[in-house]
């Protein structure tokens, strides 16, 4: 799994929910929903933001929290994608 | 089995009915059989021309249905040429930390639907912010809500009865305060320049008939076929909760309407507009005449959605102009949505989703 698309989903993630929250840091698999960093709207700029960003198309049955609960879990859905679409370009 | 999104079924009804009694009727005791047999009518309509139900229901992994967003399809005109619209609302989610993407995905399963503008009327703040993060828009013009306060002791009775009931008691103290007010010339409307118009009490073809007319001078409108008018009407007379609808026609010199408008309204309590359409030169008519009506009425104050050919009228009569709910659009061509965003729109009361008796109703 790239080390350049976990950081810069890491980038994203932190960037747009943690500063919210006044929180310095974030562990790979900390939880984003249960720690109340991401809402509904968040997931929907999360969306976004994976789809414009990986050149990925996000269907609607994979909108749970088993493919976008953490930063692990985020990076290594990107990958799958990625890995079945392979014309998609990484950031 | 999977959390799905699909559309709603008569099977749901019950399940949608109980959460919408839940989520936006909190300390009302509404029949459920009238709102389920109201639910049936409005999410299963369409059936009888062949077509699928375009509202939506959230299914988790139990079979439970947990989530709802009602689709409300709809034919517009857009500089004359067909647009196919959908207005939604009502979008809910049964204990949403359980299921912390379903309104995420009933959004966009709405807004990945047939139409080619999707767009809301009711939008709160959380809702304008999910519309934004998928590349939705408000429409700052058609969010604007207006407020005129006609007997000032008992408004403030009535919007302090809104939320606790019983201070609804304390009516006749308004009342007595107020008509004092206005015997020492506190408090009385603007004497106004009728211009030779009259306004009149229309029956239902009267004021569909003047609709039809003078929503012809919007760039953006429904084609009022589809849905028809008549029912739409049919739905907004039985608002319980808001009063009796009024209807009224305002004529020019001629025999030709110039304004008319619909409000609900019972004595004491504030007045609640669902439409205003007004030719340009008479807002001020319009808007003249509904403040006097709803005075003569009873009412305490009247309040309505602006749009942005009153908004001299209201200003220029003191109304209070803020922030309502948003009007929020979305469309797969940008081209298009810059179009709506440029146009002058009739998308909200009879033409968004403020007909709906969801509104208003008490369903008791």
């Amino acid at each position: 799994m790239s080390n350049h698309l976990k950081q810069a989903v890491r980038e994203f993630v932190e960037t747009s929910f943690l500063f919210r929250e006044g929180r310095d840091g974030l562990g790979d698999d900390e939880s984003l929903l249960g720690a109340g960093l991401i809402d509904s709207t968040g997931i929907l700029e999360l969306v976004s933001y994976l789809e414009s960003e990986f050149g990925i198309v996000v269907n609607d049955e994979e909108i749970v929290p088993e493919n976008l609960d953490s930063i692990g879990l985020i990076t290594a859905y990107v990958a799958r994608k990625q890995s079945a679409q392979p014309s998609a370009q990484v950031a | 089995m999977s959390e799905v999104i699909r559309a709603v079924r008569r099977g749901d009804v019950p399940a949608v009915t109980e959460m919408f009694a839940r989520v936006f009727m909190k300390g009302r005791a509404p029949s459920k059989s009238l709102l389920s047999s109201y639910f049936e009518d409005i999410l299963f309509d369409s059936a009888r021309d062949g077509t699928e139900p375009r509202s939506r229901v959230f299914v988790d992994r139990e079979g439970v249905v947990r989530g709802f967003i009602g689709v409300w399809p709809r034919r517009m005109l857009l500089g004359g040429r067909i647009i196919e619209a959908a207005a939604a609302g009502s979008m809910m989610v049964d204990r949403p930390e359980d299921h912390p993407t379903a309104g995420a995905r009933l959004l966009r399963a709405y807004l990945a639907g047939p139409q080619d503008l999707s767009f809301s009327e009711t939008a709160n703040g959380i809702s304008q912010r999910m519309w934004e993060r998928v590349g939705g828009e408000r429409i700052p013009a058609a969010s604007l809500d207006w407020l005129k306060v006609l007997r000032p002791a008992g408004f403030c009775v009535a919007a302090a009865g809104a939320s606790f009931r019983p201070l609804r008691a304390l009516r006749p103290l308004g009342s007595v305060i107020d008509r004092f007010a206005s015997s020492a010339g506190f408090v009385a409307l603007e004497e106004t320049e009728t211009r030779g118009s009259r306004d009149v009490a229309a029956t239902t073809g009267e004021v569909l008939d003047a609709i039809q007319l003078l929503s012809g001078s919007y760039q953006l409108r429904p084609d009022w076929e589809l849905p028809a008018l008549p029912r739409l009407l049919a739905h907004a007379e039985s608002k319980e909760r808001y009063g009796e609808l009024h209807r009224r026609v305002v004529y020019g010199r001629g025999d030709k309407p110039v304004a008319c408008y619909l409000f609900h309204a019972r004595r004491g309590d504030i007045a609640r507009v669902l439409q205003v359409l007004a030719e340009p030169n008479a807002a001020g008519l319009a808007i003249d005449s509904l403040l006097r009506t709803a005075a003569d009425l009873g009412c305490v104050g009247v309040r309505g959605r602006a749009d942005p050919g009153l908004f001299d009228a209201l200003v220029s009569r003191r109304c209070l102009l803020y922030h309502g709910a948003a009007t929020v659009i979305h469309a797969r061509d940008k081209s298009l949505l810059s179009e709506v965003q440029g146009a002058r729109s009739l998308m909200t009361g009879l033409a968004g989703e403020s007909w709906l008796r969801l509104i208003g109703g008490s369903f008791a």
